[in-house]
């Protein structure tokens, strides 16, 4: 593997997470195409499904193989990486348990001291040469680094739209969620950004983007009463976005139950909608864009949702130590529903 | 339904596919498989454990370019397109193939 081929995806100024986002998506997408076009040639949409499934194979050792070659060896580096932090926080743990014992033993012996000698505590001598570190100290905190100097686009637009009801009346307060990928000067980046509409529904993302490079958006809807909506709009350079508009159908409130993998109901967990299928049309955010569209459940595992239609097909993420697992819901038109976590194996 | 029928293709035929497939404009790999299973009247389908990690590695090398588009049913999907290096390799392994495929056919006595 050639190195510096290999490291091509920092000098982009991809993220680890970015990659493992854009290859995961990439594997749903060619699945969920076989699938489409088996539900179109006559299966029901379950079995062709599991058929799509099966005929892509073993996803995760495809999802590794995209992924070493992405990352190269600098995949391997990350996770010694992660294996040196380990070790790392094992010999600190170690260390803070001896510091702690020798206090214990300090003021056990500073005790009996005090008490027969009528003497003062002993305090523990910790000596820390730990000096924080002060603006002066630190010349890069107080001046710009000079062999970084920030980029200089040609141009700064901003993202625009509107948001209306089926019956044409704009929806103010909807949340608007903005993932931007941008290709500037051979540079890759990728930003989330969360906005309201406002009392004529409209929505803004100043300083957005630059005509420079590529530029690709993904904008989702979330607005109370009305389903979730997303447009995916790719623009290339020197190319400006139109108004990305949204007419949003009404909906009614579904009281979702949230269960974990022992049937049992999950309390005070984040859970967050990432996409719904209407037909053959999918709206959705990406998870690590979710994280202001979130909600909790309550103490009974329950969760209002009022932006799902009958028929739709809807993925919900849910937070498990700091893991994003995903439960399916074929929306019915029951008021109660119930969804489970099923982590994949 | 049976599951259709999987012809291995020759070992280093994949990325001339792929490139070769590219050559009429931009598609996601899902769109490469169909492409290639109906220019080859079913006879050959790209083992999809194949065909991502190829995508992959051919970018790393510059032969094609990707970007993030939207697919018939509004899906966001990963499109492919030739790059110039991809272009030249094209015709370098199309004059390879058409080379060794004419060996090919002497030795088995289809040509003269």
């Amino acid at each position: 593997m050639n190195v510096a081929k290999g490291i091509g995806w920092i000098t982009r100024g991809q993220t680890m997470a970015t990659i493992q986002q854009d290859i995961r998506e990439e594997i749903e997408f060619h699945i969920a195409a076989q699938s489409e076009e088996l539900v179109d040639k006559g299966w029901t949409p379950e079995d062709a499904s599991r058929e799509a499934e099966k005929r892509f194979g073993d996803r995760h050792k495809i999802f590794d193989q995209c992924h070493i070659i992405q990352t190269g060896p600098l995949l391997w580096v990350t996770r010694a990486s992660l294996i040196g932090v380990a070790l790392s926080l094992l010999v600190i743990g170690g260390l803070t348990y001896s510091i702690f014992q020798l206090q214990q033993k300090n003021a056990v012996l500073a005790a009996r001291l005090s008490s027969a000698a009528n003497l003062a505590i002993i305090e523990p001598n910790v000596a820390t040469n730990h000096e924080p570190l002060s603006a002066a100290s630190s010349p890069a905190a107080s001046s710009p680094d000079a062999s970084f100097p920030p980029p200089t686009y040609a141009d700064s637009n901003s993202l625009k739209g509107k948001v209306i009801a089926a019956d044409g009346k704009p929806i103010a307060k909807a949340k608007v969620a903005l993932a931007h990928k941008s290709w500037p000067n051979q540079k890759f980046t990728f930003e989330n950004n969360l906005t309201e509409t406002d009392k004529d529904g409209k929505f803004e993302f100043e300083d957005m983007y630059s005509t420079d490079g590529n530029n690709e958006f993904l904008v989702t809807v979330f607005a109370d009463g009305h389903e979730m909506k997303s447009e995916y709009v790719s623009i290339k350079a020197k190319k400006k976005a139109g108004s990305i508009d949204f007419k949003l159908k009404p909906t009614k409130a579904i009281r979702l139950k949230v269960l974990g993998e022992d049937k049992k109901p999950m309390a005070d967990t984040d859970v967050v909608l990432i996409s719904r299928k209407a037909g053959t049309k999918e709206h959705m955010i990406y998870p690590i864009s979710a994280e202001d569209i979130k909600i909790s459940t309550d103490k009974d595992g329950f969760v209002t949702v009022s932006h799902l239609t009958e028929g739709d097909d809807a993925t919900f993420g849910v937070l498990i130590f700091n893991e994003i697992v995903q439960a399916e819901l074929k929306v019915t038109k029951e008021d109660e529903q119930i969804i489970t976590v099923q982590k994949k194996r | 339904m049976s599951m259709p029928k999987k012809t291995m293709l020759l070992q280093g035929s994949l990325d001339l596919l792929v490139l070769q497939s590219l050559k009429g404009g931009a598609l996601h790999g899902y769109a490469i498989t169909r492409h290639i299973k109906e220019r080859s009247k079913d006879y050959l389908q790209v083992e999809e454990g194949s065909l991502y990690p190829a995508l992959h590695r051919m970018e790393l090398r510059g032969w094609i370019d990707s970007y993030w588009g939207t697919s018939e049913s509004n899906r966001r999907a990963k499109f492919y397109e030739l790059s110039a290096d991809g272009r030249k390799q094209l015709k370098r392994e199309t004059d390879s193939w058409r080379q060794m495929s004419q060996a090919i056919n002497q030795v088995l006595g289809f040509q003269s």
